[in-house]
């Protein structure tokens, strides 16, 4: 249902994040500046400064994939309410209801990662993560291990039925390293073409290097409010989240299912759902944010979003552009695949940069209003962001 | 006597075992619902479907189609050299399963192709032997 009375709405004012550039080649050089809290320490120090809050002001507190009964003591606050948080949507819809229902007025999330510094492995007889998802580790005597290799055959399976081709799928990686090197925090700059992408080796075929995030080290900090407390701050132009969505398709996730059918009920369902609430549709957006843990996963969620035609993905992004350039801006910092990967958290940042006008020389003009679109396992997500006058 | 490759060592759950003894007797049995009929797969103590734990070892046909499949250029395993591929293939009786498939070149596969369980003599390595199920192509000569 659209959302038309401004007493629930909710704005971020301030945003915060370390310098993932810095710190991956601290990480790894086996010296990594600080540690887990200490990221979520100084993007949260990062956020306050941004909003012009002081810590006294935050009387609300989400962490994800921090240890949350340490983060009050270590930031040295008793917030209202608090609560763990996982990925950038949920944590969203848990503070913002928590906002709503008067449990806090100002909610600081903070999410921070070290798999860069701690070396962990997302593949192999090492592979993280195999106690909450089974699948991480269950298809090991056949060598089916790693995020990549799950995404692999997705992507495989749309090549053949949507003609999907390697250089097309290049095309995403390229432009997603073009934005990141006018983003003086992303992790990799160094210049792709799509000849350079091509050279790459497969790792797990049909992607290439260039086509898995970048393991990172580093934290990212956002600032919720009411509209009304955010309108009397003035600190920056007003930037709300217009309307959020959520969809899942658990059926047989561990085998993959979801996912080799495109995640196409999951996404269609949380987009839907955030189109209804926002008042805006696909046409209406100048920035597109998506998951991008690997590339091949654009075409799809496209189609899925209705920014075109089930098999329109690729003619689609060929025809309008993603890069800095083209007409449909995506990923602006570099994504996960050239920024870092901070689990979808650091596109929130970027897409809050870009509505305020803060962007610097990766700038969407007169950007209005941008789009997040998230598929993990089985559980897909979406937030519409927009600047208000 | 040749010798066996040697394999990651399945995870042995709670609900596993059965699933490798019966592979040890060249037989793929799923756990079928005893309530609703649903094939489930990895082995759990109970129904997604309809929450029923009552279920039974079901055989399978031992067919199924190419759902998709990737091919592994990095190494991950000592025990498995790179490259090696794996393909996503659906059951008739419905769960996808992925394996390796035998006696076969990338070239050949495509959506759809139909393939049927092998299973190969294995030594896992925790020093267990055994026998891993394996798909190899329906028009493959290849005696079972």
């Amino acid at each position: 249902m659209k959302r038309t009375d401004d007493s629930s709405r909710i704005a971020i004012v301030g945003i915060g994040s370390t310098d993932y550039r810095a710190d991956y080649a601290l990480a790894r050089a086996g010296k990594p500046g600080t540690d887990l809290t200490g990221y979520a320490v100084r993007a949260f120090r990062d956020a306050l400064q941004d909003s012009g809050l002081v810590r006294a002001d935050i009387d609300g507190l989400v962490t994800a994939t921090l240890p949350y009964e340490r983060m009050g003591e270590l930031l040295g606050m008793n917030p209202r309410w608090s609560s763990p948080g996982t990925d950038p949507a949920a944590s969203f819809m848990l503070a913002a209801d928590a906002i709503r229902a008067g449990r806090a007025e100002c909610v600081a999330l903070i999410k921070a990662l070290d798999f860069k510094s701690m070396g962990t492995r997302f593949g192999g007889p090492q592979a993280m993560g195999a106690e909450q998802l089974l699948h991480y580790a269950y298809y090991r005597p056949w060598g089916f291990t790693s995020q990549g290799a799950f995404d692999a055959v997705v992507v495989q399976r749309y090549m053949e039925l949507y003609g999907l081709t390697h250089r097309d799928m290049g095309d995403v990686p390229v432009a997603q390293r073009a934005w990141a090197r006018l983003n003086p925090r992303a992790i990799m700059q160094a210049p792709m073409t799509i000849e350079d992408y091509l050279a790459h080796p497969f790792i797990v075929a049909p992607l290439r290097l260039p086509d898995y995030c970048v393991i990172a080290d580093g934290a990212v900090a956002l600032i919720m409010t009411t509209l009304e407390r955010a309108r009397k701050m003035a600190r920056h132009p007003l930037v709300t989240i217009m309307g959020m969505g959520w969809g899942e398709d658990n059926m047989d996730v561990s085998q993959l299912r979801s996912k080799l059918a495109f995640n196409r009920m999951q996404v269609s369902l949380a987009a839907r759902q955030s189109y209804e609430e926002a008042g805006y549709g696909p046409e209406d957006m100048n920035g597109f944010y998506f998951y991008d843990n690997f590339s091949g996963e654009l075409f799809y969620t496209l189609e899925n979003c209705g920014y075109c035609a089930e098999g329109e993905g690729v003619s689609f992004v060929k025809s309008r552009g993603i890069g800095p350039g083209g007409s449909f801006p995506v990923n602006t910092s570099g994504g996960m695949m050239s920024e870092a990967y901070m689990q979808g958290w650091n596109a929130q940042v970027e897409m809050v940069r870009q509505l305020r006008g803060q962007a610097g020389t990766r700038q969407i003009i007169d950007c209005r209003r941008v789009h997040y679109v998230s598929n993990t396992i089985g559980k897909a997500s979406s937030i519409i962001y927009a600047r208000l006058p | 006597m040749s010798v066996v490759p040697e394999r990651p060592a399945p995870i042995i759950g709670l609900y596993d075992a059965p699933l490798w003894s019966f592979a040890a007797n060249n037989e793929l049995r799923l756990q079928r619902c005893n309530s609703c009929k649903h094939v489930r797969y990895f082995p759990t103590g109970y129904c997604p479907v309809c929450l029923s734990e009552d279920h039974e070892w079901a055989l399978m046909s031992g067919k199924g189609r190419v759902a998709s499949w990737c091919v592994f250029h990095k190494q991950y395993f000592p025990q498995i050299p790179a490259p090696y591929i794996v393909v996503m293939v659906e059951l008739e009786e419905g769960p996808i399963v992925p394996a390796n498939i035998i006696n076969c070149q990338e070239e050949e596969l495509k959506i759809g192709l139909s393939v049927h369980v092998v299973f190969e003599d294995v030594l896992w390595n925790d020093g267990t032997r055994g026998k891993i199920f394996q798909w190899r192509k329906e028009s493959d000569p290849v005696s079972r």
